[in-house]
């Protein structure tokens, strides 16, 4: 009876020992794996955008650091009156790099704004009627392709689908964007 | 004789840490690859150990939804799925047709045509995110989400995004942090 407890002892003692090794080896394909994932993953602040509920959130370590509320893309159509010309005001989706950032902003407004007040286009592209100094509030950061992020003169309308694509902050968010920020960061838009 | 019965319920007990481990590794090593190849895409991890899904792309955390509740029978084992198209919103849904008359609702009572309040997810192998609230399909697994969490996922994720499932016999493998 001894012998056969002995035995029995003994193959159990096996088995234990093979998955300690499997568990010890699987353990170290897991640190492998998660320190090649954690290779590829934003070190530094990235700017995350939901248009369908117009939040903002600046994100670092996969922590939120700071939300808040915007305005985005209306996705409404614009037609040129006498031209074929066609417009749709939609917030662009995937990875964006913030490619610059300005302070006190000239918004060098481009034909779609002269077409939508129903004033006559600019024929030169530095005339002095398509500058308008006011509008992008104290700060922006721009996102290529015309799309920016932005102040605004409208406050009350932050949190709505309302723009012309760009994304707008209140003052305070705008400005603690702008400060969290650095050109090259990341902004994931969905 | 005590000595062995020990030693049996340990590794019983080493077993089950090896399936989580072997779990998470298969989880991981999706992740890894599908990061590896298209590095700017969004992609989606549902993880039922957590009762969470997360939003992701580059292996950054973009959004985390709660799962409200799941149907249908899910597979105890890590999935790849593939998405494969939504229902928003906007859709037109092909008309369901009862006696020559055309019914203004489907079977699920959906409006076949007009705004819908909710989106739905559908995915290959069958699997389907949708709205909680909404009558679940007999056949097919799924979750459901909150109205918010399901129509951004909606917006964030185009057609053969990849989702990797996680089942909840492994415990929380904190795929998310």
């Amino acid at each position: 009876m001894a012998v056969l407890h002995f035995i029995l002892f003994l193959s159990i003692q096996n088995i234990f020992a093979t998955e300690i090794v499997s568990q010890e080896s699987l353990q170290a394909d897991i640190e492998a794996i998660e320190k090649a994932l954690s290779k590829h993953r934003e070190q530094n602040p990235y700017i995350v955008i939901d248009t369908q509920h117009n939040k903002l959130q600046i994100w670092q370590n996969n922590q939120i650091v700071h939300q808040a509320i915007c305005a985005t893309g209306s996705g409404k159509v614009l037609l040129h009156p006498q031209k074929s010309n066609r417009w749709q005001f939609n917030t662009p989706r995937g990875l964006w790099h913030v490619q610059k950032k300005v302070t006190d902003p000239i918004w060098a407004k481009p034909q779609w704004a002269f077409v939508e007040n129903g004033t006559e286009i600019p024929r030169l592209p530095w005339e002095f009627r398509r500058l308008d100094p006011t509008t992008l509030g104290a700060y922006a950061l721009e996102l290529g392709d015309g799309y920016e992020i932005h102040g605004t003169l409208y406050p009350s309308l932050l949190g709505k689908n309302i723009t012309h694509g760009c994304i707008r902050l209140n003052d305070e968010d705008l400005a603690l964007t702008y400060q969290l920020i650095d050109t090259g960061n990341r902004v994931y838009i969905y | 004789m005590v000595f062995n019965i020990l030693l049996l319920i340990s590794v019983f007990s080493i077993s089950a840490d090896i399936n989580t481990l072997r779990t998470k590794k298969e989880a991981l090593q999706l992740e890894y690859n599908l990061v590896k190849n298209s590095p700017t895409s969004y992609y989606l991890i549902i993880d039922f150990a957590a009762k969470e899904a997360h939003l992701k792309a580059d292996a950054n955390l973009l959004r985390t939804c709660k799962i409200m509740d799941s149907f249908g029978n899910i597979p105890p084992r890590t999935q790849k799925l593939t998405l494969h198209n939504h229902i928003q919103p906007y859709t037109t849904e092909p008309k369901t047709v009862y006696r020559q008359r055309e019914l203004p609702l489907d079977f699920s009572e959906r409006l076949t045509n007009g705004p819908k309040s909710r989106s739905r997810l559908y995915f290959m192998p069958s699997f389907l995110i949708q709205s909680a609230g909404l009558p679940t399909p007999r056949d097919m697994p799924g979750i459901q989400l909150s109205k918010q969490d399901t129509k951004a996922l909606a917006s964030a994720l185009p057609p053969n995004t990849i989702t990797i499932v996680i089942p909840s016999t492994s415990k929380n493998l904190g795929l998310a942090q």
